[in-house]
């Protein structure tokens, strides 16, 4: 049984996305720029940027927008990439919005209707959601990638530290670390750039490719270089603490080699802390692929919500941190939901 | 507490006498890594404050003029040398010169963020932490909504919106930097509003604003202090982020960021260009981690 706590944020989860989706929307809504213009294009006639402004509702007052948006929302639909989209009159299907979900046409017609306009032709572009959809996976596995790096590297260096029980350890882990976490993430990234790959040629500069390749090293290794830091320490501070416990006593009592000790009895009861933080760790991580993606130019949503910034794609960006944000609450409600599933000692809110 | 008499005042019979506890620079005379971190500020610091006096060229002066190297004609960047010894850019800028302006930049950002920043997460905080109920329930969500968000591109946006300048870059970083604090002033405070010392304040008939501010509030302070200094070196990196990205100051303004980012399309020719700055804003924030480390540690020593 679920603790009440984690069945209270459970339940305040969905109501969590809506402000989130409420601040979003205020946000963009204020940005400069007009979007009809943007997506005409250069040289298009006065009146198809007013037909896109319509289409788009853009005139329309912004509690109604608002209410559009969250209805949009609660369908899966972030609304159309201002970007990816054909020129207007060059498919009649598109035009007309068949495509679209039949409820959706539905809030348009009667509010187009409402307004004594009895429809309008549709732009034909990707939808928002199609997009995050082929570039989140990217995301998820960079982050992934990174996250086990992260954990593998910084397990090992914690555990090095504590076997190795001299102050210089000590002192140099708490360095790497303490180190690790203050290199700008962006700085880092373009000298790894240098040095790895354009120097050495060891490793690709950037880009992706699909399927596990080595183009995913180079900003995986970026991305896990200050969590490992940051593990290492904590998996140091957790070993150091249990290192003289009566069970590590009575293991060595009964004849366990150190390493079996460490490995079999050590590692396991320490386990808790490490996990709890990797995983709000993954949160940590996940703000810096906004930074790795663009500069190794790894097509996920990092990289997407940029691109939609710098071309004032608003349903793009909106979709874009609404699903960033989303994954960062669901990330922290998992590990919360896993750390009282591995510690039952653990009651919040009591 | 003047006017209350002397004989009133119990002596704490169940606690140990303690001693009172060293000031901030004893307990840091006797922390090397954090006495070192705090020399290194108080460095860049000075050379931030007299950058126009330090600096040895003009950050915007130009040389295109190019120079006779073996017979050939050479033009910017050139390597670091004894004359720049950063080198220069491809406008034959100084670089060391626009590091240390950067770094002005960065200090002034880091310290003015971070004072913003405090501002409104320490008064959202307590407020949470001291009004149970609707106003408590709304705050918390709403700092958890604003946790929740990618803080750069936040910024980036907030700073689109209002398009990038110093201040806009100031108000962006205080935007995405509040909630963090309000979660700790939140916690600080519930711990605290539990004390003994709270509960005889108020049986004495303080008034609850009475209570937060000469009771609670002067035992988090410490706790606040820590947080600022902690914080600045994010504000600094996030800063540098949004330059980076184009979004934060923009030229003439010098920042770390936009000269790392003006060094990328030279990354092979001219590796200085991004190196020596880059390596300049990891040592401000390294040196801002290692004395917050120090302040933890120092905290933590007189709680046990």
């Amino acid at each position: 049984m679920l603790p009440q706590y984690i069945l209270r944020r459970l339940f305040a989860f969905p109501f969590i996305l809506v402000g989130l989706s409420t601040v979003i929307f205020v946000m963009v809504y204020l940005l400069p720029g007009d979007p009809a213009r943007l997506m005409a294009g250069q040289g298009a006639t006065a009146e198809v940027v007013e037909s896109i402004r319509d289409e788009l509702g853009l005139d329309d007052p912004l509690p109604m927008q608002y209410a559009r948006y969250l209805w949009h929302f609660a369908q899966g639909d972030f609304g159309r990439s201002f970007q990816s989209h054909r020129l207007v009159g060059e498919s009649i299907r598109d035009e007309l919005g068949l495509d679209d979900p039949l409820p959706m046409q539905y809030a348009r017609y009667l509010w187009h209707f409402a307004q004594g306009d009895f429809g309008r032709s549709f732009q034909s572009h990707r939808l928002v959601a199609e997009d995050i959809g082929t570039v989140y996976p990217k995301t998820l596995q960079l982050a992934l990638a990174a996250e086990a790096l992260a954990v593998a590297a910084g397990v090992l260096l914690g555990l090095l530290a504590t076997v190795v029980r001299q102050r210089w350890a000590n002192a140099a882990l708490l360095g790497i670390s303490v180190a690790s976490l203050s290199l700008p993430l962006f700085w880092l990234a373009l000298i790894l750039q240098i040095f790895l790959s354009l120097q050495l040629g060891w490793l690709p500069p950037s880009g992706y490719r699909q399927g596990l390749d080595k183009y995913i090293l180079l900003p995986a290794i970026t991305l896990a270089l200050p969590t490992a830091g940051y593990l290492a320490r904590i998996t140091h501070a957790s070993l150091a603490q249990l290192r003289d416990a009566d069970f590590m006593r009575t293991a060595y009592a009964k004849g366990a080699t150190e390493s079996r000790a460490v490995l079999r009895h050590l590692l396991p009861n320490a386990l808790i802390p490490i996990i709890s933080v990797a995983g709000t760790d993954l949160s940590r991580l996940l703000a810096g692929i906004l930074i790795v993606e663009n500069i190794f130019a790894w097509p996920g949503i990092g990289k997407y919500a940029y691109d939609a910034l710098v071309h004032r794609d608003m349903p793009a960006l909106q979709g874009a941190v609404l699903v960033f944000g989303g994954s960062v609450l669901l990330v922290n409600l998992v590990v919360d939901v896993l750390y009282t599933v591995a510690n039952p000692q653990i009651r919040y809110g009591q | 507490m003047a006017s209350k008499p002397e004989a009133l005042t119990l002596p704490p019979t169940n606690e140990a006498w303690q001693p009172a506890r060293p000031s901030v620079w004893r307990s840091l005379g006797r922390d090397p890594l954090a006495l070192g971190s705090l020399v290194v500020i108080a460095g860049l610091v000075l050379v931030a404050l007299l950058a126009e006096w330090v600096a040895p060229y003009d950050p915007t002066a130009i040389d295109m003029a190019g120079r006779v190297i073996n017979g050939q004609r050479v033009f910017p960047p050139y390597a670091p040398d004894a004359a720049h010894w950063f080198g220069t850019d491809q406008l034959g800028r100084d670089i060391l010169s626009r590091v240390i302006f950067g770094v002005r930049t960065s200090l002034f950002i880091g310290l003015v963020v971070r004072g913003g920043v405090m501002l409104v997460g320490v008064t959202l905080g307590l407020v949470a932490g001291y009004w149970p109920g609707v106003v408590r329930g709304g705050i918390l969500r709403f700092t958890e909504i604003m946790l929740s968000f990618p803080p750069l591109l936040i910024a980036m946006v907030v700073t689109a919106v209002l398009q990038p300048s110093l201040s806009t870059v100031t108000m962006a970083l205080i935007v995405v930097g509040w909630p963090d604090v309000v979660r700790l002033v939140y916690g600080q405070v519930l711990v605290a509003r539990e004390m003994m010392y709270v509960e005889a304040a108020r049986s004495l008939g303080a008034s609850e604003g009475r209570i937060l501010a000469r009771h609670i509030v002067p035992n988090i302070l410490e706790t606040i202090v820590v947080a600022f200094s902690m914080g600045i070196p994010g504000a600094v990196m996030y800063e540098a982020g949004l330059s980076f990205f184009g979004f934060g100051l923009q030229p003439p303004t010098p920042s770390l960021g936009s000269i790392i980012s003006d060094g990328r399309g030279y990354m092979l020719a001219a590796p200085w260009y991004t190196v020596f700055p880059g390596l300049t804003l990891a040592l401000l924030v390294l040196a801002f981690n290692l004395l917050g480390e120090g302040l933890l540690r120092r905290n933590r020593r007189h709680q046990a």
